[in-house]
């Protein structure tokens, strides 16, 4: 089943960088994810062109989540990762171990695209990893 | 200049009723509104029902208003549904007591009704809650709301200097308000090591220092003009001296990050200037304050966005003992959404129906008094769901009810 997360997120074939399909404000320059037409700085319509959201950015809080929504495996961690390009996005994290990470505010992360879900209900989304974690 | 009283108060106890449905839930809040205010139901000229899961649990998404109001007997008044998450219920009151101070309407009817409690399925009741955030870019991912404002919490215990042993605090003395009364989910008290050792939901914060999502309940007040409150009972009733509503505003992504992220409060001081300045008092008149603690850290933050105290003395404040019940002003007198329970859209018309009944004195075993008089001075603060670009909160309300 197609899921509106799919036209959010593209992997480039040759590095495997994921992008997110944000928008640029011509007027004011604010840089907003997922794309819209309207600018929410200037309130103004149409002025928002699409822009590519690097899925690269830093870890801004996490928490270890005990309980979790129906199909979610806990423990997880949730976290919200500010973009190097300017919008804050939320996302859990992939690590080995949820009940033994432990980041600093500030560290560096990456996207990574997973699945979510089961059978017709599976969709493509997104997680971080630390860049440390993720071999450098 | 018109004004709104509100003159009829009831609830369905909070708690877990599998066997009832949501209509059912509501005529009971509803006619117990109509008896504590003595009014004639036919009198009702308008109802605004507050709901946000019926569609999400049963499939009947709309239609909810003829259904809620028609099976509880009224009928010929228009029959509104509204919703947004934790605030649907503030949505409601604000509606019927703006419908009442347009003048078109003499007696408004406001209920808030929730049936989230699955048995043997706590992930249930967290999914269905969740999609009062966004779904694409979050909920799906695993965004919860406890996990959201946990965050935000970590964040805020490194700014003001707040500990898990507060949060405990909030908790042991909010189920103790709670211990007074009997409409509430859990009414047993605990102490502040027993909070601490519980189990972990979101660290630092464990399962009693947050609101449960597994409840039903339902709530119902009415609204009336003043010539109509002037004839209803003692003629005495809580008036709304004002009502301060906003919704959440964004802010670029490229000015410093430093706002508290706390949904329920990052609005908050925005609508308690508006009501402050419209009702012509300050933080220092409010008496006693019932305020969104879904989990205990809003409750601290709130002491601060309400004016209550200077940023920072949030915990000083508690620690006075200035928030429980016989301290200076009370909070969550009876036991906030920790311990009354927060039946989602019921939470709001809940806090109004505390409020009134401490105005006028019927509050029972958890009255408030002030060296033998009454409350004056009551405010109520309320907020809900998330989205959008602002990532902000759809509705944030303040109230001033005033005897
Ligand atoms: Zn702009």
């Amino acid at each position: 089943m197609p899921n509106a997360i799919d036209e959010l997120v593209s992997v480039s074939a040759q590095t495997g960088e994921v992008t997110l399909a944000g928008a640029r404000c011509v007027n004011c320059g604010e840089v907003v994810f997922p794309a819209i037409q309207d600018c929410p700085l200037c309130v103004e319509p149409d002025v928002m062109e699409p822009v590519p959201v690097r899925g690269h950015g830093v870890l801004r809080d996490y928490v270890l989540a005990e309980r979790g929504p129906e199909g979610f495996a806990v423990p997880y961690l949730q976290a919200w990762i500010a973009l190097d390009d300017g919008p804050v996005i939320y996302s859990t994290l992939a690590v080995a171990d949820p009940r033994t990470f432990s980041a600093e505010r500030g560290s560096p992360m990456t996207m990574i695209l997973e699945q979510f879900g089961t059978g017709d209900d599976a969709f493509q989304g997104w997680k971080f990893a630390a860049d440390a974690a993720a071999d450098v | 200049m018109s004004e709104a009283y509100v003159v009829g108060t009831g609830l369905h106890p909070f708690g877990r009723y599998p066997e009832l449905t949501v209509p059912q839930l509501a005529r009971t809040a509803i006619w117990n509104a109509v008896r504590d205010g003595g009014v004639a139901a036919k009198d009702i000229d308008v109802a605004y029902v507050a709901n946000c899961y019926n569609g999400y649990f049963t499939g009947q998404a709309d239609a909810l208003a003829p259904l809620v109001f028609g099976r509880a007997g009224l009928s010929g008044m228009p029959m509104i549904h509204v919703a947004g998450g934790g605030a649907a219920g503030s949505v409601a009151v604000h509606q019927a007591a703006l419908a009442v101070l347009s003048g078109q309407y003499r007696m408004a009817l406001a209920v808030g009704v929730e049936k989230v409690f699955v048995p043997g399925n706590p992930a249930a009741s967290i999914s269905a809650i969740a999609t009062s955030g966004e779904q694409t870019t979050a909920t799906q991912l695993g965004l919860t709301w406890v996990g959201d404002l946990t965050m935000s919490a970590r964040r805020l215990m490194t700014r003001y200097g707040w500990t898990a042993r507060d949060f405990a605090m909030i908790a042991s003395k909010n189920r103790g308000h709670a211990a007074a009364n009997s409409d509430a989910e859990l009414q047993s008290a605990i102490s502040v090591e027993e909070v601490l050792s519980a189990r972990m939901v979101a660290p630092p914060l464990t399962r009693p220092m947050c609101s449960s999502a597994a409840v039903d309940g339902a709530a119902a007040v009415l609204i009336a003009d003043a010539e109509t409150a002037a004839r209803i009972g003692s003629g005495r009733h809580p008036r709304i001296a004002a009502m301060g509503v906003v919704g959440g505003q964004y802010r670029s992504n490229r000015l410093p990050d430093d706002r508290p992220g706390m949904l329920s409060m990052d609005e908050a001081g925005r609508a308690f200037a508006l009501a402050y300045e419209r009702a012509g008092i300050g933080p220092e008149d409010v008496d006693l304050a019932q305020v969104h603690e879904s989990i205990a850290p809003e409750e601290l933050l709130a002491y601060q966005v309400m004016g209550l105290c200077p940023p920072g003395d949030e915990a000083k404040l508690l620690h006075s003992g200035a928030t429980t019940l016989g301290g200076r002003v009370p909070v969550n007198t009876d036991g906030g959404l920790i311990a009354r329970g927060h039946p989602i859209a019921a939470s709001g018309v809940a806090q109004v129906v505390e409020t009134a009944r401490q105005l006028r004195g019927t509050a029972g075993a958890r009255q408030v008094e002030y060296q033998g008089r009454l409350p004056r001075v009551g405010a109520i603060q309320n907020a809900g769901a998330q989205g959008g670009p602002s990532g902000g909160v759809a509705v944030s309300a303040a109230f001033l009810l005033s005897s």
